[in-house]
């Protein structure tokens, strides 16, 4: 984890790149300023220190999906009018791959933005700047607690596995097999996972989680400096911008 | 005595043993859908710990802890499942609600929750990989189905849904066996905190 001003960013500025990015991509004709978009989040991930990581998710995800798109939209598409290309068994429509190439983009510059969200933020960061921004303390646990389960039910898991396979039970072999190993390795995790809620319950009760007109305190000190909020400020207005201008060339066509 | 306690659970959304089962299940969801893919079975299954929850603590938690899962999903796996997490909150919704009329107590119930569940979720994922990913996404192998399909038919929704409902029913069904097995055996002392008229022996 290396310090630089992507990752210094508050939360909740890089929460909002991602609508604000991703609407301004859908409202605007053509593909050119989603392009321009994409660019800009690329050239973000590179400043992060995670352009690499960040290319290989793009590629992995974006091929598939482009293949996809092309080949569905391309051949099928029922606004296909003007043909590039005969294939034999179909042919290749210009409007469908237009159609095909706006979405592609708008995917990526979704895709892209959250992925820088995700990777340059911590947690506990995020869920303290939005409890700070009127989020209720419930909220805040929720995302946490949910974030948090995943590996240790992770581990228990593998636990629980290789107890039964020092019982005897398959985890290999054909598909009807290895749907029924799904029981024995379920059922135990969502047992025992079940009855930790109540120690959790316990636990929070015991802290006056649920006490109301307190004032809480936290341990993590979220910074929300003026660059942030200018930035704020500046998505909103360029939103409003591109989607008044979009308009505009809508309505004087 | 009767005053103060009620001061202290009125006002609060949600109270904390319905705060700290939804992680869990949130948990208990992603669990459902690593294990699939480890185990290489061409499912989800990611819906056991939405459907506890829908009989543990109702329709709207359902829906939210549906919501969570794919949000989650998205932030581990892969981005491609942020748009599904409308999905999974209708359907969580949908089985809150058919578990509140009380059709979780017989089986003829749960195959009724079973059918009307895989619809909904075929009907609503369909729109959804029609019109934000143009008819397939390219996770696994459906998307090929969906082309052969498409290549034949000549229609984008009717390939997409056909694909999508048999891959639903196969899904769920394994789902729901899986849970109702589960609420059946898990301890009354636990059960009888959230609802306790979920069993049919009583």
């Amino acid at each position: 984890m290396t310090d630089n001003w992507v990752r210094r960013l508050n939360p909740k500025t890089k929460l909002l790149m991602i609508p604000v990015f991703g609407i301004a991509t859908i409202v605007s004709p053509g593909m050119l300023l989603g392009l321009f978009l994409l660019l800009v989040v690329i050239v973000m991930a590179w400043q992060a220190n995670i352009i690499k990581k960040f290319l290989q998710t793009m590629i992995s995800f974006g091929i598939p999906i482009a293949v996809m798109l092309f080949i569905i939209q391309g051949l099928y598409s029922p606004q296909n009018h003007t043909y590039v290309a005969n294939l034999g068994f179909a042919k290749l429509g210009l409007e469908g791959l237009m159609y095909g190439g706006k979405l592609l983009v708008t995917l990526l510059v979704f895709m892209g933005s959250f992925y820088l969200f995700n990777k340059t933020i911590y947690s506990g960061e995020l869920a303290a700047a939005l409890i700070k921004s009127s989020l209720s303390d419930k909220g805040g646990y929720l995302i946490l607690a949910s974030l948090n389960v995943v590996p240790q039910m992770k581990r228990q898991l593998q636990v629980i596995k290789e107890a039964q396979e020092a019982r005897g039970v398959q985890t290999g072999g054909s598909l009807l097999t290895r749907i029924k190993v799904f029981i024995p390795l379920m059922g135990p995790v969502i047992l025992s996972s079940l009855i930790d809620t109540q120690e959790r319950g316990m636990a929070l009760e015991l802290r006056g989680f649920d006490l109301k007109n307190v004032s809480k305190t936290s341990y993590i000190q979220v910074v929300d400096t003026k660059l942030d909020k200018l930035f704020r400020i500046g998505m909103l207005l360029f939103l409003i911008i591109v989607t008044a201008f979009s308009i505009y060339l809508k309505v004087r066509r | 005595m009767k005053r103060q306690g009620r001061r202290v659970n009125s006002g609060s959304l949600i109270s904390t043993k319905v705060l700290v089962l939804i992680p869990i299940a949130v948990g208990i969801n992603l669990l459902g859908g690593t294990l699939c893919s480890t185990l290489k079975l061409p499912l989800f299954l990611d819906m056991i710990g939405t459907i506890l929850v829908a009989c543990l603590s109702g329709p709207w938690m359902a829906g939210l802890c549906g919501l969570l899962t794919n949000l989650f999903l998205s932030v581990v796996a892969n981005p491609i499942y942020l748009p599904y997490a409308f999905v999974s909150f209708l359907c969580g919704v949908v089985t809150g609600y058919l578990v509140k009329m009380g059709l979780f107590k017989s089986k003829l119930g749960v195959v009724i929750i079973w059918l009307t569940c895989s619809l909904v979720n075929t009907i609503a994922a369909s729109l959804i990989t029609v019109y934000v990913y143009g008819g397939a996404s390219g996770v696994n192998s459906t998307s090929l189905a969906t082309i052969a399909l498409l290549a034949t038919t000549k229609k984008i929704f009717l390939s997409v849904m056909s694909t999508a409902m048999i891959e639903n029913l196969l899904d769920k069904a394994i789902v729901f066996i899986i849970a109702y097995t589960i609420i059946n055996k898990i301890p009354s002392h636990f059960l009888n905190q959230y609802s306790p008229n979920l069993r049919s022996d009583r």
